[in-house]
């Protein structure tokens, strides 16, 4: 889908300069199952990620430009659930854990964002953190998402083209 | 309203060690008081109990052990609406009602220590990140149910 392919005007995204409270964003991610919720109305833990070293790194797409419609064509799938981005983008999740959104574009799909963990200022990827460590972020970000997770398209807004690309 | 409940021999476990160390045997005089109203939540924590120990065979004490301090909290703490939901990787996700407000813990047990699994808890009310516990098994639920 070229509407979502990077254009030559294109600059990464720095979520660093998008403040908390800035306008209604939102990621969205694929899943493949519709029935996503449990009997509590929470995400169910499968959803989240198969496996808790997938959370290292974890997938999303930026809602605006991608609209859900457009997942089933890039990513192959008919379902998503939302985050709001204030909930992710440099927030002190936890007294020891923080999240930030990170920019990781693909070759189809400009928009896709990562979200990214960190322990004491650490990248939960990083050597200096020991196995356990790891996983207990890891652990931490999965309860995190299923807590925060939403589940009917929100009314959002696009970021500001200033902040994706260097002509307005 | 004591003598309505059904006897303690209810919750069956195979081995005398376990008995001794869980706080379940511990709190039953004080169970019997704060349940005495409420047996249809002890009829499902007996459900929630066999299908978590059909996931978990007998013969792993541990395992049973972990089990046995999860369902002694949710009787003490009187939740309902108890679920529970394994993650891939041998963990628990615990959502119950409480006071009619929900609450969520993702408890995941690292390597064995001496005391038994190192166990981590991180609790929410509603969507509210209350705090986390972390310590061995016995330690951390002592501590919620003192929270």
């Amino acid at each position: 889908m070229d509407r979502l392919k990077k254009r030559d005007n294109y600059i990464t995204i720095d979520f660093l300069i998008i403040g908390k409270g800035d306008g209604a964003y939102f990621l969205v991610r694929g899943t493949d199952s519709k029935n996503l919720k449990d009997e509590h109305g929470r995400l169910k833990s499968e959803f989240v990620a198969k496996q808790t070293s997938h959370m290292r790194d974890y997938s999303t797409n930026l809602l605006g430009k991608t609209i859900p419609s457009d997942l089933i064509d890039v990513i192959k799938c008919e379902w998503y659930f939302f985050l709001k981005l204030d909930d992710f983008n440099q927030v002190q999740i936890r007294h020891d854990i923080e999240s930030k959104v990170i920019h990781t574009p693909l070759e189809d799909n400009f928009w896709h964002c990562s979200i990214r963990w960190y322990l004491e200022g650490k990248d939960s990827e990083s050597d200096e953190l020991s196995k356990s460590q790891k996983r207990g972020v890891w652990e931490f970000a999965r309860s995190y998402i299923i807590t925060m997770a939403i589940f009917e398209e929100p009314f959002f807004e696009e970021i500001p083209e200033s902040y994706y690309s260097h002509t307005e | 309203m004591l003598a309505q409940l059904p006897p303690p021999q209810t919750y069956v476990y195979s081995d005398d060690r376990l008995r001794q160390k869980s706080p379940f045997v511990h709190i039953d005089g004080l169970l019997l008081q704060k349940q005495s109203d409420d047996i249809k939540n002890r009829v499902k924590l007996n459900e929630v109990f066999l299908e978590i120990m059909e996931d978990y065979p007998a013969d792993n004490s541990l395992k049973e052990k972990i089990v046995a301090e999860l369902v002694s909290f949710l009787i003490i703490t009187q939740s309902t609406n108890i679920s529970f939901e394994k993650t891939p990787e041998d963990g628990f996700l615990v959502k119950s009602k409480f006071n009619n407000t929900d609450y969520f813990a993702a408890i995941y047990f690292d390597e064995e220590i001496q005391s038994g699994y190192e166990c981590f808890l991180n609790m929410y009310q509603g969507k509210k990140y209350i705090g986390a516990f972390e310590g061995d098994l016995e330690n951390v639920f002592l501590r919620l149910i003192k929270s």
